[in-house]
């Protein structure tokens, strides 16, 4: 469909044109091809689908893991309650022996060395796990805080050492989590 | 050859259609895919975008089609879906990198300064051509407003836009076109004096 030159210009004889274009066009695929990429994008919606709901419950788990283990860690108060109570994380499934003071000291120096020896970041980040490393970092930075005010003090010495056991005990608790995030990032 | 908006299709068949009756769809598929087909083109340019939206269409219109309640030709219910899913496509953010990503690296065929074919070939002045060379968002106003009758509110809704939106774009689009359809004017040879 072309244009005589000479007439050209006139844009109603323009927007006549154009509704004179085809108004069919041959259909890029045939009806069985159009079926196939249906039922192709069906089944890709729903596997879609399921992994949304799949990640939402896992976000979900660790989610309430994460709280039910803020929750049991045990608030802070002197150590001789501590070891009365005898309370102990849940990450394991160890019978419950109350922690000697200084066993627990050890432990903590430890967990220590091999936190230090371990990289920044896990190989795998996983938010449930990051969030719960950030939170004990965090309390153990704000012991080392507190610590440190409480020794420039002075005196509350008391104090101090039922914080220095929470301290450890929050690194130990770092050190349980930061090897199960190195188990889990070694897994097929 | 009939336009999209004028195609109707039996009761019957539409009833067995909305039953899942696969013959029956497929049918119904072979009287509206072309003038979709066609209509998707102009909207979205050809290609394969246009061809993804058109199977989005296509697939959104089967499962629309038991809501379908008959007030107006099937054609032009489907033609509803056409252009919302050719528009939904214009105003993704992924169309609009897409186009400006065209323009800075110069490649797109409509960004080009149509004035500067020295020897146009003949093929160029076929008003499909100058359909084509105008960008996406003019393109798909003037075929709404010139072809499928639609109001300048009406286009300026679909944009999420106001009618001046549209008038704006009409605007430029009309001068595009004639400037596309008049030849280029030599500039006179200067005469030495």
């Amino acid at each position: 469909m072309h244009f005589d030159l000479e007439d050209s210009r006139s844009l109603p004889q323009i927007v006549q044109m154009l509704r004179h274009l085809p108004t069919e066009a041959e259909p890029p695929i045939r009806w069985k091809e159009f079926k196939r990429r249906q039922l192709l994008r069906r089944t890709r919606a729903r596997s879609a689908q399921r992994r949304q709901f799949a990640l939402a419950a896992a976000v979900g788990v660790v989610m309430i893991g994460t709280m039910a283990l803020w929750k049991h860690l045990p608030p802070l108060q002197d150590p001789s309650a501590q070891r009365s109570s005898a309370t102990t994380l849940p990450m394991t499934r160890r019978p419950v022996v109350p922690i000697a003071w200084d066993e627990a000291a050890v432990r903590s120096v430890a967990s220590e060395r091999w936190l230090a020896a371990q990289p920044e970041e896990p190989a795998i980040v996983r938010v449930g796990t990051r969030a719960a490393v950030m939170t004990l970092e965090d309390r153990i930075a704000w012991a080392d805080d507190t610590l440190t005010a409480m020794r420039a003090k002075g005196g509350e010495a008391d104090r101090a050492r039922a914080l220095q056991y929470e301290r450890d005990r929050l690194v130990n608790s770092l050190a349980q989590v930061r090897f199960a995030e190195t188990l889990a990032a070694d897994l097929p | 050859m009939a336009k999209l908006v004028q195609i109707g299709v039996a009761a019957e068949l539409l009833a067995q259609a909305c039953r899942g009756d696969e013959h029956a769809e497929s049918e119904i598929y072979a009287a509206v895919a072309p003038a979709t087909f066609a209509l998707i083109r102009r909207l979205v340019g050809a290609g394969t975008q246009a061809e993804d939206v058109f199977q989005d269409t296509m697939m959104s219109f089967y499962e629309r089609l038991p809501t379908f309640r008959g007030e107006a030709p099937l054609g032009a219910w489907l033609r509803q879906i056409a252009i919302s899913k050719c528009l939904m496509y214009l105003r993704s953010p992924w169309q609009r990198a897409r186009v400006q990503l065209e323009a800075t690296e110069g490649t797109d065929f409509a960004e080009l300064d149509y004035r500067s074919h020295t020897a146009p070939a003949a093929e160029c002045f076929d008003v499909e051509h100058a359909l084509a060379s105008l960008p996406p968002t003019a393109r798909a106003v003037v075929w709404l407003f010139e072809v499928e009758g639609y109001s300048h509110d009406e286009i300026g809704r679909a944009f999420g836009r106001t009618a001046s939106f549209s008038k704006s774009q009409l605007a430029r689009a009309h001068h595009r076109l004639r400037a596309w359809f008049e030849p280029a004017v030599e500039p006179p040879a200067c005469t030495s004096i």
